[in-house]
């Protein structure tokens, strides 16, 4: 069945993440020495998704900027995430190309290829290069992705590992809630003010 | 009712203590009538993945009746010549699911899905957004969500969220078994669990079900025209 082979699939894919550990940690790392002088953290995904999953949403790290809509744009000292289900998409090289002009250096979680090669920290994932588990007669293509799950889990990861890291050096990371919760609205004021301050 | 918030045994000594009284089970069952700490891990980022794939084993082991009773009620409707619609929210989940998606098999129509019509089958973890549709008589499929009270959402957590539940307008729910505060992985001195779950797994339900109803398509003859 068509369902079992998507589970299965997603399940293998994501349990094979922890095989990318050390990327992780060499992504978190990278951010970690941004963030702890003075630098900011930006967020690209050509699609939007991963820079609507990580920016200002409930259960995040307040100190994710939007690259497409923050008024400041990445400058020296700060690190662009840019994340991207396509290999080569002209719109993250771009992206990658511009941070890198203006002093800002690059991490990338993305498959192997311009955008991996171009980033100053890479983090593979080859997860899903024809964009879906499943095939089915009558169709040479496969279809029901798993690399745009398999990328947040990445930067999820990235995040998690980051956190741990301020953790570690006696900084509590400052986290943004979402409104529904009760008294959501006050959390997040409380969260900007303290991102605001500690800048993490 | 206790038991809609009943994920283990554990829970139901808990919950049955806090509501007979602490003192009726001290020293009977080793219980604290404070919250305990939740336990906090060590490795955070392998924390998140543990939890994840929780969440989709529990979802494979509960939840695929339910699945496929929705996925062959996709079919039948679409055979019936009915329109299948989605509407997905949250942060990654909208451009995880578009139809231009790479590898999204269009088994759904993504514009105007408040017209959905009677006999129409309409997917949704935006239990808001389809209110009133059922009483034109479209089916409604909900996908629960942390930021709507569902049968899962411990007693008091969302009061602030008042009444409305997505039972209220689904004909069909499959649980997410995501928390309602999102976030899956305890951290030291931070109150909420944080990191979240709902991008992944709306993504992944929503993907289920596509898979689903695609098989079944394609066995009446209807193949995948893929993004």
């Amino acid at each position: 069945m068509f369902g079992q082979q998507y589970f299965d699939a997603l399940k293998t894919a994501l349990s094979a993440l922890n095989s990318r550990s050390g990327e992780v940690e060499n992504a978190a790392a990278h951010l970690f020495t941004a963030v702890t002088n003075g630098g900011r953290v930006y967020v690209y995904d050509p699609s939007g998704g991963i820079e609507n999953e990580l920016v200002n949403q409930n259960a995040t790290l307040a100190l994710y900027h939007s690259f497409s809509t923050d008024r400041r744009k990445p400058a020296e000292g700060d690190v662009l995430l840019v994340c991207s289900h396509l290999p080569d998409n002209r719109e993250a090289l771009d992206a990658v190309n511009g941070a890198h002009a203006a002093g800002t250096t690059v991490t990338a979680v993305a498959p192997e290829g311009g955008i991996t090669r171009r980033a100053d920290i890479a983090v593979i994932n080859n997860s899903d290069r024809d964009h879906g588990v499943i095939t089915t007669q009558g169709s040479a293509d496969t279809f029901c992705p798993v690399s745009g799950i398999t990328n947040a889990a990445l930067c999820w990861m990235i995040t998690a590992q980051l956190a741990e890291k301020l953790l570690d050096d006696g900084k509590t990371p400052t986290f943004m809630w979402g409104e529904y919760l009760e008294n959501g609205s006050s959390l997040r004021e409380e969260a900007r003010r303290r991102y605001g301050e500690t800048g993490y | 009712m206790i038991f809609d918030t009943i994920s283990s045994r554990r829970d139901f000594i808990t919950n049955l203590a806090r509501t007979a009284g602490c003192t009726a089970l001290a020293g009977i069952i080793p219980l604290s009538c404070e919250k305990e700490e939740p336990p906090v891990s060590d490795d955070l980022a392998a924390a998140y993945i543990n939890e994840i794939i929780g969440i989709i084993d529990t979802i494979a082991e509960r939840e695929t009746p339910v699945i496929r009773q929705v996925a062959a009620l996709s079919v039948q409707a679409r055979l019936q010549g009915r329109n299948l619609y989605s509407y997905m929210t949250g942060g990654m989940t909208p451009f995880e699911t578009a139809n231009s998606r790479a590898g999204n098999p269009h088994v759904f129509l993504e514009e105007n899905p408040r017209e959905a019509q009677k006999g129409d089958l309409i997917v949704t973890n935006d239990a808001d957004f389809v209110r009133g549709l059922g009483e034109r008589s479209a089916i409604v499929a909900g996908i629960t969500s942390p930021w709507i009270v569902n049968a899962q959402t411990p007693a008091g957590a969302l009061e602030n969220m008042g009444g409305f539940r997505i039972e209220d307008v689904a004909d069909h729910i499959i649980s997410s078994h995501i928390p309602y505060t999102d976030g899956v992985v305890h951290v030291s001195g931070v109150k909420l669990p944080v990191f979240p779950a709902s991008g992944i797994i709306h993504t992944a339900l929503y993907y289920i079900l596509v898979a689903e109803i695609t098989e079944r398509l394609a066995e009446n003859g209807i193949y995948p025209r893929i993004g």
